[in-house]
């Protein structure tokens, strides 16, 4: 009898735990109050300050704000809300045509015949919502890092799908189907002339009134293995890319570059020189950004890193990128999960945020960089404000301010406080992660 | 010079030892070279932002005054002067005078030579796909095979770049690997064949008789400028030789179907000029057919020379006889028993690139007619054959042997004079005779009105063992510099 008094005790509160998980009425209003906000809006950091949320938006911040009658309030004293964090570059695995992949040899009628290897570079255009697996296993632990958005890519080239956080509800997770255009580039012909052909091409189009249908000439150059037979769908696929590629040269979307090396670095500043309009993201490791610091300096680039102490190129001597990239006036964003080589997600495990992934405080890099002298508002907007505004979703996400969705993180103290929990992590005004 | 040289190596091992350690303790730091401007040490009135109305007559010029001059192609200019607008030499003399706002640089106790150029190099700037001798760094794939472009694989911020500017290369010739398959391997895609209805890779069936063998894979060079962070204007010329090993020589069989090659080529030529005269008079048929690659159809016109190496008297004078007979430009590599030959060497006027340390043993019981020898350097000077001087290894490598490795070319050439040539043919073995053999002689290579401003500062006489590097510039602007680029930080100068 009195275990099953237990057992009836656990499954109510699972059952509460569950219920709390899912309170989500649409004009319900809950408000935080005494609560310390980080805005990384104008307003910076509030202390003791309140938070309205009515249904999935920020409905009020600031030190005496109005509270709703009908408000649920919470007392947040000593806890810290800011933005949830928004990763700029998560890179997943798509499976291609790998089993035509390998170079093979089969005979044919008494033939030997050789089958050659499709190149791995020229796979073409990869639209990464067309594959969106919500139900990734890898997905559900990002919440506890305090992640709320993602913006996905994968190897090579194509349009990235940027995804909320919500693994209760997969059908709800893919957020924005047409994302922004990323491309892995390194310093050799093959790759850069992906580049080139279909940023000349959509160039071209601009100019000449850009009246080129389905018909047209394609932006991908074909490549062997994919040359023969495009279908109607295909062309019709390829027009819509024409599309995508105008609206980058025109500035109303970024191109989101992946750089192996420094040199790389350079050859896409100058590959892009004669694109003035074009919105132009460099991701690269540390190190390569350091080498091309000279000619980063005073161009309109956005630049991606991920957070952390780099070694100076030939040196072992450690350096903060991110501080020398504040001094020069960029705005960066971190990126938590980018692996710092293309190349499948996790495939080699060495860089150094793969390292934090399994623990519970993934912003000790961050924190470490403040240590070392980055500025604390830089940091933390490098992590909500600016990929948000990076990969055009500022209206709706990075800072705390009226309007703004709730996607909220709770920590009981300093963000970059090793010592500090991630209380509850909120997408929408929903929690999806509590402890 | 003599007397000095057994301690010669030594001193070296020992100075870049030291630096090396020292620079390690230190952490290099790669400082990306800040505009010519602020860095020379400039008068105090030169730096004087000048008054915004008039511009004064000197405005973007630099000055390099004091300095003796090694012009190489003429005397040394004692305590001269030489003046830099657009990457260009404007002026070298003793009396110029320099104009009022131009950048001075006081070089008064150095001596000014044009940059040195490195004949053989590998891992300088663009990386192998098989790697070079004394290798500094792994090497990785990103030249791109046969296909890819140099121009688009080019590192600007390769390491090894400050190096060579360090001991005075401003300018390599720097080898990519040749074919998919490497130097020496067979290439692969040369002996298959695309089905006609499938369009599938055919592989040839086992051959019967043996292979005639296929036109060999040349290896592929391109001449490039060490202008470190700077990608604009690093690629100075792609393919300057067409470049078979000596063993596309070898057998009769070879010999023929490298014959069989250039008469195609020639036959190619002909036929193609009387396609064109034709087309002018109004009768336009099908133009001919290529049956060779292009380099080797460059090579019949004469705009680039067969690169090979010959090592014995034997082999040199086949190739001198070849290309006689043939008829197309010639420059040989490692002609250890260049020194038996000089005469013929000259007299086809076929210039060599010598390696004065490198060894070729002699024959049992004929020591004295076979073999390397020292000598050479000397022999070929007098019998009138222009040589370059290359490194024992092609490569930056800072943890091998002291003194064998590309950094080591100044070195050479002091051997070259061991071996008895005169101090300016050495200096001239660094700068116009690779200039020259590169086709570049109009560009670089001396110090004179209208090249490029490829110009060393040095503390001391360029063939001297203990001279450093002050400053290297390329196209008047400095991209290395010795008090800044940390790579002998400590070591003192004389």
């Amino acid at each position: 009898m009195m275990r099953f008094a237990i057992a009836l005790a656990l499954v109510g509160l699972v059952q509460i735990g569950h219920v709390r998980l899912e309170a989500a009425d649409p004009e319900a209003v809950v408000v935080y109050r005494r609560a310390a906000l980080e805005t990384m809006a104008k307003a910076g950091r509030l202390e003791n300050a309140t938070l309205v949320i009515r249904g999935n938006k920020i409905e009020a911040v600031g030190a005496d704000v109005k509270i709703p009658d009908n408000a649920q309030i919470i007392d947040a004293a000593g806890q810290t809300i800011m933005p949830g964090l928004i990763e700029p570059l998560y890179e997943v695995a798509i499976a291609g045509p790998a089993a035509d992949a390998a170079p093979r040899t089969m005979v044919i009628r008494g033939r030997v015949v050789q089958i050659p290897s499709l190149p791995t570079t020229g796979r073409g255009f990869t639209r990464v919502a067309d594959s969106f697996y919500p139900y990734d296993p890898g997905l559900k632990p990002l919440n506890r890092m305090g992640l709320t958005t993602l913006n996905l890519i994968t190897n090579g080239m194509g349009q990235s799908a940027m995804v909320q956080l919500t693994p209760q509800q997969p059908d709800q997770m893919l957020w924005k189907a047409d994302g922004v255009v990323f491309a892995s580039v390194t310093n050799n012909t093959e790759s850069l002339d992906q580049l080139r052909t279909r940023l000349d091409l959509a160039g071209r189009g601009r100019t000449t009134g850009g009246a080129s249908g389905a018909g047209g000439p394609t932006p991908t150059r074909p490549g062997p293995g994919a040359g023969g037979g495009m279908g109607g769908a295909a062309a019709a696929a390829a027009a819509a890319n024409l599309q995508v590629w105008r609206d980058l040269v025109e500035g109303k979307t970024p191109l989101v570059v992946s750089a192996n090396n420094s040199a790389t670095i350079l050859y896409v500043l100058k590959l892009v020189e004669t694109h003035k309009n074009l919105k132009l993201v460099i991701f690269a490791s540390g190190d390569s950004l350091y080498e091309a610091r000279e000619a980063l300096k005073g161009r309109p680039v956005k630049i991606v890193l991920q957070p952390g102490l780099d070694m100076r190129p030939n040196s072992r001597d450690r350096m903060n990128v991110a501080r020398l990239l504040h001094e020069d006036g960029h705005e960066f964003s971190f990126s938590l999960l980018a692996s710092s080589s293309p190349g499948p997600m996790g495939g080699g495990g060495s860089s150094p945020t793969d390292q934090f992934l399994s623990q519970d405080f993934p912003l000790f890099p961050v924190a470490y960089a403040v240590k070392t002298g980055l500025p604390r508002q830089a940091a933390l907007a490098a992590l909500t404000q600016r990929p948000a505004s990076l990969l055009g979703l500022d209206k709706e996400l990075g800072t705390l301010e009226p309007g703004k969705l709730a996607n909220l993180l709770i920590i009981d103290g300093d963000p970059l406080d090793p010592r500090s929990r991630l209380r509850a992590t909120m997408i929408e005004g929903k929690t999806v992660y509590a402890r | 010079m003599r007397g000095k040289l057994p301690y010669l190596t030594l001193a070296c091992l020992g100075l870049i030892t030291w630096s090396w350690s020292s620079a390690a303790q230190d952490g290099l730091s790669t400082k990306p070279a800040p505009p010519p401007t602020a860095t020379v040490p400039a008068k105090p009135e030169a730096t004087k932002p000048a008054p915004p109305k008039p511009a004064p007559p000197g405005a973007g010029i630099t000055a390099i005054v004091g300095g003796d001059i090694y012009t190489v192609t003429r005397e040394v200019i004692r305590r001269g002067t030489i003046l830099i607008k657009d990457g260009k030499i404007l002026q070298v003399g003793q009396d110029v005078a320099v104009p009022e706002g131009a950048v001075v640089i006081d070089a008064k106790g150095k001596c000014i030579t044009p940059g040195f150029i490195a004949m053989t190099a590998a891992n300088v700037g663009v990386r192998t796909l098989g790697g070079g001798q004394g290798g500094g760094g792994p090497p990785g794939p990103g030249a791109g095979g046969r296909q890819g472009r140099f121009a688009d694989a080019l590192n600007p911020y390769d390491r090894n770049l400050k190096y060579c500017l360090g001991i005075g290369i401003t300018m390599t010739c720097v080898e990519v690997a040749a074919g998919p398959m490497g130097r020496f391997g067979r290439d692969v895609e040369d002996e298959t064949s695309l089905c006609p209805c499938c369009g599938l890779t055919i592989l040839s069936t086992e051959p019967i008789t043996p292979p005639v063998p296929t036109e060999r894979t040349p290896r592929r060079h391109a001449v490039l400028k060490m202008t470190y962070g700077e990608l604009d204007a690093m690629l100075v010329k792609d393919s300057p030789f067409y470049h078979l090993p000596a063993g596309a020589f070898a057998s009769p069989l070879n010999r023929h179907q490298w014959r069989e090659q250039i008469r195609r080529a020639k036959q190619y030529l002909k036929d193609q000029s009387l396609h064109e005269a034709d087309t002018a008079d109004g009768m336009p048929g099908a133009p001919p057919s290529r049956p060779v690659s292009d380099e080797v159809i460059k090579l019949v016109e004469k705009k680039v020379a067969l690169r090979t190496e010959a090592s014995s008297a034997q082999q040199i004078r086949e190739m001198i006889e070849m290309a006689k007979e043939l008829d197309y430009p010639l420059v040989l590599d490692n002609v250890h028993e260049g020194w038996l030959v000089a005469n013929d060497l000259a007299q086809a006027k076929v210039p060599v690139v010598i390696t004065p340390r490198s060894r070729r043993r002699p024959q049992l019981g004929r020591e004295d007619d076979t073999g390397s020898s020292i000598e050479m350097s000397g022999i070929l000077e007098k019998a009138g054959v222009p040589f370059a001087v290359a490194s024992l290894g092609n490569s930056v490598s800072l943890d091998g042997i002291a003194g064998r490795d590309l950094t080591s070319l100044g070195l050479e050439a002091a051997f070259a004079v061991r071996g008895g040539a005169s101090e300016a043919a050495a200096l001239a073995s660094l700068t116009i005779v690779p200039a020259r053999i590169l086709g570049l002689a109009d560009r670089v290579g001396s110090i004179e009105v209208g090249k490029d401003a490829d110009l060393l500062i040095l503390n001391g006489p360029p063939l001297d063992y203990r001279t450093w590097v002050e400053q290297a510039m390329i196209g008047g602007k400095v991209f290395y510099d010795r008090s800044e680029d940390r790579l002998y930080p400590d070591v003192d100068a004389r």
